[in-house]
């Protein structure tokens, strides 16, 4: 019992300490050079959220907070971004196919959003440029559909605003909403004081638009944070870089 | 040859051999005639439908794979190129030193209708090398998928040459594993 009660009470005081302060202290809401100082090895990590549908999945969509993290300067093609996500069954084991929306930081704050698909072997199109950057810490809509009535039909949305329709050759049958890296010296989008919020949150399945909740899940739990809070409309999920201390 | 060579060999052959003549002929005659016809058929079909234009350094599968298509342009811009160039710049490994600028309609089709059919200004940019492009890995929970690296030569914008407004850039060609559903 006085367990439970210290755990509480430090998890009280950790999600305290983390949603403090929303607006970050730094005006860069980012690690500064060197970032989050850890080897330039890359691969890939995550820090999100997932939703496995019951019926095939008709799309997802999220409120997703615009960050611009430390992206390790080693390469021109790095990345720091955050997104949404239709996935489907893997042909070929862990390659599963997928059709993503959001934004994407590059080295030297090269910011913007894209779209991007695969077959359904999980092979990637190119990828597509969706728009320039948006303001740090404005919240945007990203959404990825698709068209249950027709096989292989994919769209993808920012803000409401249609981008891209795409036939492809596959259907989902899960959701996701997750924020990723390229090598483990890139910032993961947030920080501690200054997490990348994602709200609003709605998956459609079984004939509609619903809330589930999510099932939460990053690469290393070391080194990023990912927390989910709410129920229904006012889920919300937090993800941050727990080397980015402001 | 095969009934000429039959016909001389039996009783009946001059007569033979001569109506072989006349058969050959006959189907030499309506073989031209109908080679001709599909000729002047292509040839009226492909009048009537604007051409493809060519980007130097752009396959045309990369655009055909993504059902788009670049053809000969039938009005004038009301946006210059060098204003298209401006329009063009995206940021991050999409900034390559521009390499031509071509003016076309771009039209992008789909089994409902055409998403796209519009004048733009062509922008493509490069420089020379093969750049290797570590786009998003995929779903998260999938941290040993299995990576096949993608590499582009090429970043092609798309300048809407009414506004001037960007309408399309990816970085190509897509990967030769694409098999472009």
């Amino acid at each position: 019992m006085r367990t439970c009660a210290i755990v509480f009470a430090l998890g009280v005081s950790v999600v305290a300490a983390l949603f403090a302060d929303v607006n970050p202290h730094s005006a860069d809401a980012r690690c500064p050079n060197p970032g989050p100082n850890r080897p330039d090895n890359n691969q890939y990590y995550h820090a999100g959220g997932y939703y496995q549908t019951p019926s095939t999945a008709g799309g997802v969509y999220a409120n997703i907070q615009v960050k611009q993290p430390w992206v390790e300067p080693s390469q021109s093609d790095n990345f720091s971004s955050a997104w949404t996500m239709l996935v489907g069954p893997a042909i070929i084991p862990g390659n599963p196919p997928y059709a993503q929306v959001g934004w994407d930081e590059y080295p030297n704050s090269g910011r913007q959003n894209f779209y991007t698909w695969t077959d359904r072997y999980g092979n990637q199109a190119p990828v597509i440029y969706a728009g320039p950057a948006f303001t740090l810490n404005t919240y945007h809509y990203f959404t990825t559909l698709y068209d249950v009535n027709a096989f292989g039909k994919f769209s993808f949305y920012i803000d409401g605003g249609w981008i891209s329709t795409r036939y492809l050759d596959w259907q989902p049958n899960e959701a996701q909403l997750s924020g990723e890296i390229d090598t483990l010296a890139s910032q993961m989008p947030g920080g501690w004081g200054y997490p990348d919020y994602m709200n609003d949150i709605a998956v459609w399945y079984n004939g509609g638009w619903q809330r589930p909740t999510l099932n939460t899940f990053t690469s290393n739990f070391s080194y990023f944070g990912v927390w989910r809070w709410g129920s229904g409309a006012g889920q919300n999920l937090a993800i941050l870089d727990q080397y980015c201390q402001d | 040859m095969g009934i000429r060579r039959r016909a001389e060999s039996g009783h009946f052959g001059p007569v033979l051999s001569g109506l072989g003549v006349v058969c050959v002929s006959k189907l030499r005659l309506i073989g031209l005639t109908a080679a001709v016809l599909v000729l002047a058929l292509v040839l009226i079909g492909q009048e009537g439908s604007p051409q493809p234009i060519a980007l130097p350094g752009v396959a045309v599968r990369d655009l055909e794979c993504l059902h788009m298509k670049l053809l000969v342009p039938d009005e004038a811009p009301k946006v210059s190129a060098e204003q298209a160039r401006e329009s063009a710049k995206m940021g991050g490994p999409f900034d390559l030193p521009v390499q031509h600028v071509a003016l076309a309609r771009f039209v992008e089709d789909s089994p409902e209708g055409p998403l796209h059919d519009n004048l733009v200004w062509a922008v493509v940019s490069g420089d020379g090398t093969v750049h290797q492009f570590d786009g998003p890995g995929g779903p998260l929970r999938q941290e040993e998928r299995v990576r096949t690296p993608s590499f582009y030569t090429y970043a092609l914008a798309l300048v809407d040459a009414s506004t001037g407004d960007l309408i399309f850039g990816m970085l190509g060609p897509p990967s030769p594993e694409y098999t472009c559903p």
